[in-house]
């Protein structure tokens, strides 16, 4: 079984990688492609100033700096070279740059020019553009990621064009790294690696209670194994103390995994009221991260409804239960939906009745016969539920009658008693978790048809 | 002072033209060398702007990072003339040439 659930826990992550990866790699094409063309709306609106011999002037590049600086912003980074002359060994300077380039960040703007002439950049050949993907640390400076770069003639000379992004949405995502470097990937190992020591956990408990059951216990051969494993009476007493330690260590994970839930849970909160609209790729990773923190708390809720379903089972008749009120609070909550059903629905409670069990347990037994009596039932029917002393065996019953209906199948009442494959669930699932509490569930059609139900609970001892 | 009086004629010192041109590409070591140092620096765009004034004429040279050193060296230049006597750029770079090798010696 472990190896099944990790096998299916990896199963479940490549998929979840694959899907979140292939959507990534679309929003992170459209934004190159969008840096790309950016790149070369800002070279042709910048041509006319380089093209003009002015360049050279004090004046002229004054205004080009002023005109780059109003360009830059934003998280966005303007660098505008002029290219040496190929024959005339002249130099290559870096006549503008916003944010403003110190001396350190020189090395930064070679490795930039390093990779755009990788990339393919024709920067001797005076035109192209390439479109790239470098992440680039400036020392002391934030890291930038170098998205396009475009080459245009202007005075006699090539100039470079190198625009790049310091933007935090965009540093933090996944443009010019690995995949499952980025944090949504970390976020999401870290997701997939406590579900799966959680079902593993959960798997190793259930082999451990599994393996004290005799091979030959109907248990074993039940329609719904995985529950009877839990809920038969001869798979919880015998292991008891041990099961109740796996049940406080998978209470305890539960608990430990709701901290860190609830702390990221949190820490999604600021990013969403800072999340641009406009910034689709930030807006869809924080919704992914947003649904896969909602899936995860409704796992850890539906593992504390079972830690707290195992924990009656694993002490079935630990508490004494004053039948006749438990039921008479219970039929009092039907009367709404009975009468919305035009069902009248009668309670009779004959003699006060304690008996042991677990209210949890005694409730979903109780429920369970009332729902599915109410279900059975049509308008104008009267529903009788009686609590009465068990004179034959001891202990106190509850009495349920559905009156007879002509289309119901003729076995309806079989398979209480019996589990079958096509049993109805609600029943069977109601007279093991009577059986667990040392009860049992009867079924019988009276002669004029009425179906009566009736739970036993043995008597205090 | 003039004749045969034997004395020495005390005269300024030979100013020689200077090619703006020739200064493009020269690092501030090279500039600084040929024409003194700055009377004013100021920063622009991402280099500095060195400049020498004359009450005659203005010189401004641009010096820009180079990327493959980082060496600043010149870029550009601006040389404006003032009054009405007003020298050509060369003439103009050789006289502040001239005031700085008086200053050294």
């Amino acid at each position: 079984m472990p190896l099944t659930v990790v096998a299916a826990c990896l199963a479940a992550g490549i998929l979840l990688y694959d899907t979140l990866r292939s959507v990534d790699e679309g929003l992170n094409q459209a934004i190159l492609d969008a840096a790309q063309d950016e790149a070369r709306l800002i070279a042709a609106a910048l041509t006319p100033m380089l093209a003009s011999d002015t360049a050279r002037t004090i004046g002229a590049v004054g205004t080009l700096d002023a005109v780059t600086r109003e360009m830059a912003g934003h998280g966005r980074t303007l660098r505008v070279i002029r290219n040496a002359r190929r024959e005339s060994g002249e130099a290559e300077f870096l006549v503008a740059a916003h944010p403003e380039a110190l001396d350190g960040d020189l090395p930064s703007i070679r490795a930039k020019l390093a990779a755009s002439t990788a990339a393919g950049l024709d920067r001797s050949g005076c035109k192209g553009s390439a479109r790239l993907a470098e992440r680039l640390e400036a020392p002391g400076g934030t890291p930038e990621i170098l998205a396009a770069a475009t080459v245009v003639p202007g005075g006699g000379y090539c100039w470079t064009i190198l625009v790049g992004w310091t933007a935090a949405p965009l540093i933090e995502g996944s443009i010019g790294r690995a995949y499952w470097q980025t944090p949504e990937m970390r976020r999401g190992a870290w997701i997939l690696v406590s579900l799966a020591t959680i079902l593993i956990g959960a798997s190793v408990w259930r082999e451990g209670v599994g393996r004290r059951t005799s091979p030959h216990d109907p248990v074993r051969s039940a329609p719904l194994p995985s529950i009877a494993a839990i809920s038969g009476p001869m798979a919880v007493a015998p292991g008891g103390a041990a099961s109740e330690r796996l049940r406080e260590a998978a209470e305890a994970s539960l608990l430990a995994a709701r901290a860190p839930l609830s702390t990221l849970g949190a820490a999604l909160e600021p990013l969403r009221e800072s999340v641009r609209a406009n910034d689709v790729r930030a807006a869809t990773a924080l919704d992914i991260a947003e649904r896969s923190v909602g899936r995860l708390r409704r796992l850890l809720d539906s593992g504390s409804a079972l830690d707290d379903f195992s924990a009656d089972l694993a002490s079935p008749r630990g508490d004494v239960i004053d039948l006749r009120k438990r039921v008479a609070d219970l039929v009092f909550d039907y009367h709404a939906e009975s009468s919305a059903r035009g069902l009248s629905l009668s309670y009779e409670a004959i003699q006060a009745a304690p008996v042991l069990g677990r209210e949890r347990l005694v409730d979903g037994v109780v429920t369970t016969l009332i729902d599915d009596a109410l279900h059975a039932s049509r308008s104008g029917d009267v529903l009788r539920v009686a609590v009465r002393v068990d004179e034959s065996h001891g202990g106190a019953s509850l009495l349920i009658e559905v009156p007879d209906h002509a289309g119901d199948p003729p076995d309806a009442a079989e398979g209480v008693e019996q589990p079958k494959p096509d049993a109805r669930p609600p029943l069977w699932l109601a007279s093991r978790h009577l059986q667990a509490m040392g009860g049992r569930l009867v079924a019988s059609r009276r002669d004029d048809g009425t179906l009566a139900i009736t739970a036993h609970w043995p008597a205090v001892s | 002072m003039q004749g045969g009086t034997g004395e020495t004629t005390l005269r300024p010192p030979a100013r020689i033209d200077i090619d703006p041109e020739g200064l493009v590409g020269r690092s501030e070591a090279q500039l600084e060398l040929a024409l003194g140092k700055a009377h004013r620096r100021e920063p622009i765009a991402s280099g500095v702007n060195w400049i020498y004034d004359r009450t005659d004429c203005r010189a401004s040279f641009l010096l820009l990072p180079e990327v493959s050193s980082g060496e600043r060296r010149v870029f550009g230049y601006e040389i404006t003339s003032r009054g009405g006597e007003a020298p050509s750029a060369p003439a103009c770079l050789g006289r502040i040439a001239g005031d700085a090798q008086s200053r050294r010696s």
